[in-house]
């Protein structure tokens, strides 16, 4: 296994295109991701939010541009670089991608099971039910998917996401269809878990409320790139319109 | 009608059919052909998720076994029925057990049980695999530095080829034994009479290739409906869209493997 050296940037994206057919979803993107720091993504809808934490997270390849994570270049060829690196990520899909052939337990043990998860087998257990408990199912450990709402099956993809204990960890809506009680909950338990963890955590998500709770810097997405990289502070007094209409909207 | 219809089109429309056509078909079989060689690399190492292994097992057997059983049966029974009239007219009865034997061991049995199990475990799995895709599963898999054809498409390529094979061993008793009830009640042939002559017959060549075709049979269905799920595209429909391909590519697929062994068995 290659070592990795603590690296300023947990995740370094220079000038990278993403295309899908005829449709360009970013052009010439540039984004540094500090490590160790809370980091929010804001855009409109549809504005590739998603698109962009795939490429991050190498699932998907960007058409152009260079991609680096943990310090390393991403050779998209190099299937056990590949490997290497996705180890290193949690990733918390908006569609939630959860196992529906597996039940709660398992959809979270599962990070463990990877081969080249350093995590001791008797360790295994007490995590998965120390997540759930985190995310407040506990009790439904043993339940199918099926049984669970939409609210419950969106915690138990985010409990999966952390559950490894991932040096990066992407989350792609995590409070989506949850109600205030249970975001601000959701919101507490990624401030707690990146405070005993000092992972690098990246959010995107449309609860602005919510991230200028627990992010240390956010990036705003607009016109097909990153318009804005800064802190909370910044960005409630910068002048770009793009960055005004989320951290100081009114209502007209 | 339909000649006009071809006769307006341009020729250069023509050839960008015929051309859009056969570029499909060499993408499906390059596609397969690269897949077939990953699985056969993951096996030669070993690489194998065995808790998945098993549960397919369990999974393609209890879902396969009646269907089986009961097409086995019935094309004991067809096959008797078809020699019926020429049993019947020469009095020759003591050859209704080779002939059915014959049939059912060599070709129709293997045949019909490697369509109805493409059918039923092929089309279920092209279903599974297609869903897992447009809900993002495979992508998750990935973003675990999971290979999903080390995880999914090799325990299913092993658990076909082996379950087909011993499926077709089984339905060629129940197909026997469907032959020797069928020839009983319409012929009022004796069941010991009917066994004798299969045993007369020598037919272990023609089992043999039978579950030579199974094996041959399992390996094309996993392929091919592991294939056509892995590469689903769009939602719901693209996942019928993918049944219905891999459905029709595993019959062409199953004729021309059958072919094939005929071919290189004698």
């Amino acid at each position: 296994m290659p070592s990795l050296k603590k690296s300023t940037y947990a995740v370094e994206a220079l000038g990278i295109t993403k295309n899908f057919s005829d449709f360009c979803v970013f052009k010439n993107l540039t984004l540094s991701l500090e490590s160790s720091k809370i980091h929010g993504l804001v855009g409109v809808s549809s504005c590739g939010k998603s698109t962009l934490l795939k490429v991050l997270a190498t699932i998907y390849r960007p058409d152009s541009g260079q991609l680096k994570l943990l310090g390393q270049e991403v050779n998209f060829s190099n299937l056990f670089q590949l490997r290497f690196l996705r180890s290193k990520i949690g990733f918390q899909f908006q569609g939630l991608a959860l196992f529906d052939f597996l039940n709660v337990y398992d959809n979270v043990r599962f990070p463990l099971m990877v081969k080249g998860s350093d995590v001791p087998p008797q360790e295994v257990h007490h995590r998965v039910i120390a997540i759930l408990d985190a995310v407040g199912l506990k009790d439904y450990a043993n339940a199918p998917l099926t049984a669970l709402s939409g609210g419950m099956q969106r915690r138990v993809a985010v409990a999966r996401a952390m559950v490894a204990s991932p040096e990066i960890c992407f989350l792609d809506e995590p409070t989506s269809g949850l109600d205030p009680v249970t975001s601000a909950r959701i919101f507490e338990l990624i401030a707690r878990w990146h405070i005993e963890t000092s992972a690098t955590v990246v959010i995107a998500s449309q609860d602005v409320d919510g991230l200028k709770k627990i992010c240390d810097l956010v990036h705003v997405m607009a016109n097909k790139t990153i318009v804005f990289s800064g802190s909370i502070t910044d960005a409630e007094h910068t002048d770009l319109p793009e960055v005004k209409a989320f951290f100081s909207a009114t209502l007209r | 009608m339909t000649s006009d219809r071809i006769r307006n089109i341009p020729l250069l429309e023509l050839a960008r059919i015929i051309g859009r056509t056969f570029v499909g078909i060499a993408e499906i079989i390059g596609g397969m052909t690269l897949l077939q060689f990953r699985v056969l690399r993951a096996m030669l190492t070993l690489d194998i998720d065995y808790d998945e292994t098993l549960r397919q097992f369990y999974k393609v057997g209890v879902k396969s076994l009646a269907v089986v059983v009961f097409t086995a049966i019935l094309s004991g029974a067809i096959m008797v029925l078809q020699g019926e009239h020429y049993v019947r007219s020469t009095g020759a009865t003591s050859l209704v057990g080779w002939a059915a034997g014959t049939g059912v061991l060599a070709e129709i049995g293997p045949l019909l049980i490697g369509l109805m199990f493409s059918g039923r475990v092929g089309a279920n799995n092209t279903a599974e695999l297609g869903s897992m895709v447009v809900t993002e599963q495979i992508s998750a898999l990935r973003a675990l530095a999971i290979d999903p054809v080390k995880y999914l498409v090799v325990p299913r390529f092993l658990t076909m080829i082996v379950m087909l094979v011993l499926l077709t061993g089984l339905g060629d008793l129940f197909a026997l034994m469907g032959g020797a009830l069928t020839s009983h009640l319409l012929l009022q042939i004796d069941f010991r009479l009917f066994w004798q002559s299969v045993l007369d017959s020598h037919l272990l060549s023609e089992f043999y290739m039978g579950l030579c075709k199974g094996f041959a049979f399992g390996g094309a269905i996993a392929i091919t409906s592991c294939y056509f799920g892995l590469n689903t595209k769009g939602g719901a429909r693209g996942v019928g869209r993918a049944v219905n391909d891999s459905v029709v590519t595993s019959a062409i697929a199953i004729f021309a493997v059958n072919i094939l062994v005929v071919v290189l068995w004698y």
